[in-house]
């Protein structure tokens, strides 16, 4: 059945879930910019470069499952 | 407002697609507008652009919206207007070829009438992290989420019915995201887009009696960006199109960039004697979601489309829980 040989892409989908729901999580919890920041600039530049942030968290994430995905479909298509 | 209209704003879509389908296809193929299904051995001619005929349905079903709930006019319009730019762009790629940066700038212009309505909240919900206030981003993002999600959708049609059909699932996860949200104008627009792209479904699965061409790609592509930035619950949505996603995002780091099909020196997948689909091995090929599918062992086309929606329900059940983890829900 065709499922079983494509297993890996269903758990790459599930460990992408995961890790944005994960990040979302310690973001909450572990880092809160506004009180340090707000020091320096006013509400509105505290949002656009908190956007910033996390435009980037999103783009390194998305690298990071490029990297764990083409290394996993090499080893599927190279066995 | 009450979902008394729930049922007539999907009927009506369903029904006018459904009925206008056949009429847009025999019209296609008088005129000779047809293209070649490659993925089959005995290579039989679809009539293409055929995706004209879930604009019919989205017209009259968002129309007949509009007048019976005036006080969502504004939002209901505003998705109608983007889905029929994103279309008048995807009939120009499907009569010019467009270049793959051109068609990325120009769906921009497709978010520019819910900004003009201003049918938007810039205060997304974000799992975990709650309400956010974007009042100057949100805005700014727009024009690029419906040209991502215009071009997603375009980049997801490889095999019969495989974008008809995961558009389907995704806009059934929003229009339940919805109900369950307690947002009745998503429910309802949720469910007039997904009449007409059900009935297309219909005509476009395995084995395919007609093609929606660009024009059909980009305005379901449209039609769910649309849908998405009028009624919030943004991250639910990104989570349901991983594998549309994971597709578009693959194929463009695998050739370096935006890059037309003539620029790209080995096909994906390669079609055998015996009718079966393989991955090509060739590692110039891009990374498709298709190959992916097919890197463990060759499959036949009907089994690779029902992987993807196999994959796009899934996704969407993460999507589902995704929900739950927001708060105010």
């Amino acid at each position: 059945m065709s499922v079983r040989g494509t297993v890996w892409i269903y758990v790459d989908i599930f460990f992408a879930w995961l890790s944005m729901l994960l990040g979302l999580y310690l973001i909450d919890r572990l880092v809160d910019l506004a009180p340090i920041l707000e020091e320096f600039m006013s509400r509105t530049q505290v949002g656009v470069v908190e956007v910033l942030i996390t435009a980037l968290l999103f783009l390194l994430w998305l690298i990071a499952w490029r990297i764990l995905t083409v290394k996993a479909f090499r080893r599927i298509i190279g066995s | 407002m009450s979902y008394v209209y729930a049922p007539l704003a999907f009927a009506t879509s369903f029904v006018a697609t459904l009925l206008s389908t056949p009429k847009v296809a025999s019209y296609m193929r008088g005129k000779g507008i047809v293209g070649v299904d490659v993925h089959k051995p005995s290579k039989p001619e679809i009539p293409e652009r055929v995706g004209l005929s879930m604009l019919v349905g989205f017209i009259a079903s968002l129309g007949l919206l509009c007048l019976v709930d005036l006080s969502s006019a504004s939002t209901y319009l505003a998705v109608m207007l983007s889905i029929l730019v994103a279309a008048g762009i995807g009939l120009v790629d499907d009569f010019k070829d467009l270049k793959p940066l051109h068609k990325v700038i120009l769906a921009t212009l497709s978010g520019l009438p819910i900004l003009a309505l201003r049918a938007y909240e810039p205060r997304p919900l974000i799992p975990f992290v709650g309400r956010v206030r974007l009042t100057i981003a949100y805005p700014i993002a727009i024009p690029f989420a419906l040209s991502v999600t215009s071009n997603t959708m375009n980049m997801a049609d490889p095999v019969n019915g495989a974008m008809s059909g995961s558009a389907s699932i995704i806009i059934t996860t929003l229009v339940l995201a919805y109900l369950l949200a307690g947002k009745p104008k998503g429910v309802l627009a949720g469910l007039a887009l997904l009449g007409a792209v059900l009935a297309f479904y219909v005509y476009n699965r395995y084995p395919a009696r007609v093609f929606s061409g660009n024009v059909g790609s980009f305005a379901v592509g449209a039609a769910l960006g649309s849908l998405v930035v009028t009624n919030g619950l943004e991250v639910v949505a990104v989570v349901a199109m991983l594998p549309q996603v994971l597709n578009s995002f693959m194929i463009l780091s695998s050739v370096g960039g935006l890059k037309g099909k003539t620029s790209i020196p080995v096909r994906p997948t390669r079609l055998l004697e015996d009718g079966l689909i393989e991955a090509v091995k060739d590692p110039r090929a891009p990374l498709t979601l298709v190959r992916m599918i097919l890197a463990s062992s060759p499959k036949r086309e009907a089994e690779i489309a029902r992987e993807f929606l196999t994959l796009t329900a899934f996704s969407s059940f993460l999507a589902i829980i995704t929900l739950f983890l927001t708060v105010e829900v």
